[in-house]
């Protein structure tokens, strides 16, 4: 089975602590990759291959498990509020948004979270990607066309609750209509 | 003598520089409005020459060059335009004595943002940082960092970055004592036989450089 996930994803999954180390991503690579991965996915879907269980509810998305041939655990995410959500994150994840955006913001302190006083604030358009590490203070927001894929190097545990079989049924055509979208998309545009 | 251009600038609101989610906001819209305002930016490079405070505060440091293209001292902002960068004195992290936002005109880079583990004041070291969220940022994406962060920005060549800086908040920014380029790779000095500098004043001939490059690259006029 081909690899599903851009060789970037590996290498943000990678990131040790040493500052010297930088994950060797060119702005090239870091811009061809949206159409592919949504035809990629859409595949998994469209076959079966992926599980409907095993969704979930977490940090205002559904997941929705896919089964790739990588290492690393991998999701479709797509967006069950348009809030703004605190996101614990416990192991390095990839999130590469496939369609709307993603508002992103990290702070210092969990006070800092609550108060919303971020000390970082990026808005991800489609096409467009970001690596979390474990101890990151983070929230996410979506719009109703977020979509994104979300690679992890451990499970995500701390579920919200199980998605029940109309649930997932709904998450699934959501996330299949604008990964449609997407593949038609030659190139991703920043937001 | 003409110094400053009158534009839509000129009337833009404050990006409310304390407030980095605010300021996400408000500087997003000014800097993309600028980066589409081909003949703004280009009469703010040519006005740069005209205008010693801009041309005093246009600099070469170790990191990259820059000119300063506005300064609204009445709204506590100042936009630049960073270009140039050393390739090899890019690993740095850092953080500065201000917020600012930024966004990407040409080229790009791997952004790392570090989390501190030893509180979030003061000098640190390289032991202190754990990588916290990293990006690709590339032409047309823009970011906010408050003045805490500790970051990396591992340019490509030609990158060349909108940048709007607010006031200063605190005494000293820092820098990993261990990892920072030796003083070889800084710039050298504007008087021939003095030592090299990590920051300074460009010189007349440094202006024109950068605004040559502007206009091989297309991106002024």
């Amino acid at each position: 089975m081909e690899a599903v996930l851009p060789g970037f994803v590996g290498r943000l999954l990678a990131q040790s602590r040493d500052p010297s180390h930088i994950p060797d991503i060119t702005v090239l690579a870091a811009s061809d990759w949206l159409s592919p991965l949504a035809s990629r996915v859409l595949h998994l879907l469209d076959t079966g291959t992926y599980r409907a269980t095993g969704s979930f509810l977490a940090h205002g998305y559904a997941y929705l498990p896919l089964k790739t041939p990588e290492e690393c655990t991998v999701y479709l995410r797509v967006s069950d509020t348009r809030a703004l959500t605190f996101w614990p994150v416990h192991a390095p994840t990839a999130v590469l948004n496939m369609a709307g955006t993603t508002v992103m913001e990290m702070y210092r302190e969990p006070d800092d979270e609550q108060e919303g006083r971020p000390q970082y604030a990026r808005t991800l358009g489609t096409g467009e990607f970001f690596a979390a590490h474990p101890g990151a203070l983070c929230a996410t927001g979506g719009t109703v066309s977020t979509v994104q894929v979300l690679a992890t190097s451990e499970p995500v545990t701390d579920r919200e609750g199980l998605l029940s079989g109309e649930a997932y049924a709904a998450f699934a055509q959501r996330g299949r209509r604008y990964l449609e979208q997407a593949s038609r998309t030659l190139v991703g545009a920043p937001c | 003598m003409l110094t400053s251009t009158a534009s839509w600038l000129d009337a833009a609101p404050p990006p409310d520089l304390d407030d980095v989610r605010r300021m996400q906001r408000i500087s997003r819209a000014m800097l993309d409005r600028l980066a589409d305002d081909r003949p703004l930016l280009t009469q703010l490079v040519n006005d740069v020459l005209h205008d010693p405070d801009r041309l005093s505060a246009s600099r070469v440091t170790l990191l990259l060059n820059r000119l300063s293209l506005y300064q609204a001292q009445d709204r506590g902002f100042e936009i630049r335009l960073n270009m140039n960068p050393r390739p090899d004195n890019q690993l740095v992290p850092h953080d500065h004595c201000y917020a600012f936002a930024t966004r990407i005109l040409t080229g790009g880079y791997v952004h790392v943002v570090r989390r501190r583990t030893d509180g979030w004041t003061g000098p640190f070291t390289g032991a202190d940082l754990e990588p916290g969220i990293v990006t690709v940022e590339r032409p047309g994406s823009a970011y906010t960092l408050g003045d805490s962060i500790v970051h990396q920005a591992v340019m490509e060549p030609h990158t060349v970055t909108l940048f709007v800086r607010g006031p200063r908040r605190k005494k000293l920014s820092h820098a990993a004592e261990e990892l920072m380029p030796p003083p070889e790779s800084w710039p050298a000095a504007a008087t021939a036989g003095d030592a090299p500098e990590e920051s300074r004043p460009c010189t007349l001939a440094e202006y024109q450089s950068m605004r040559t490059y502007l206009i091989e690259r297309d991106l002024i006029g």
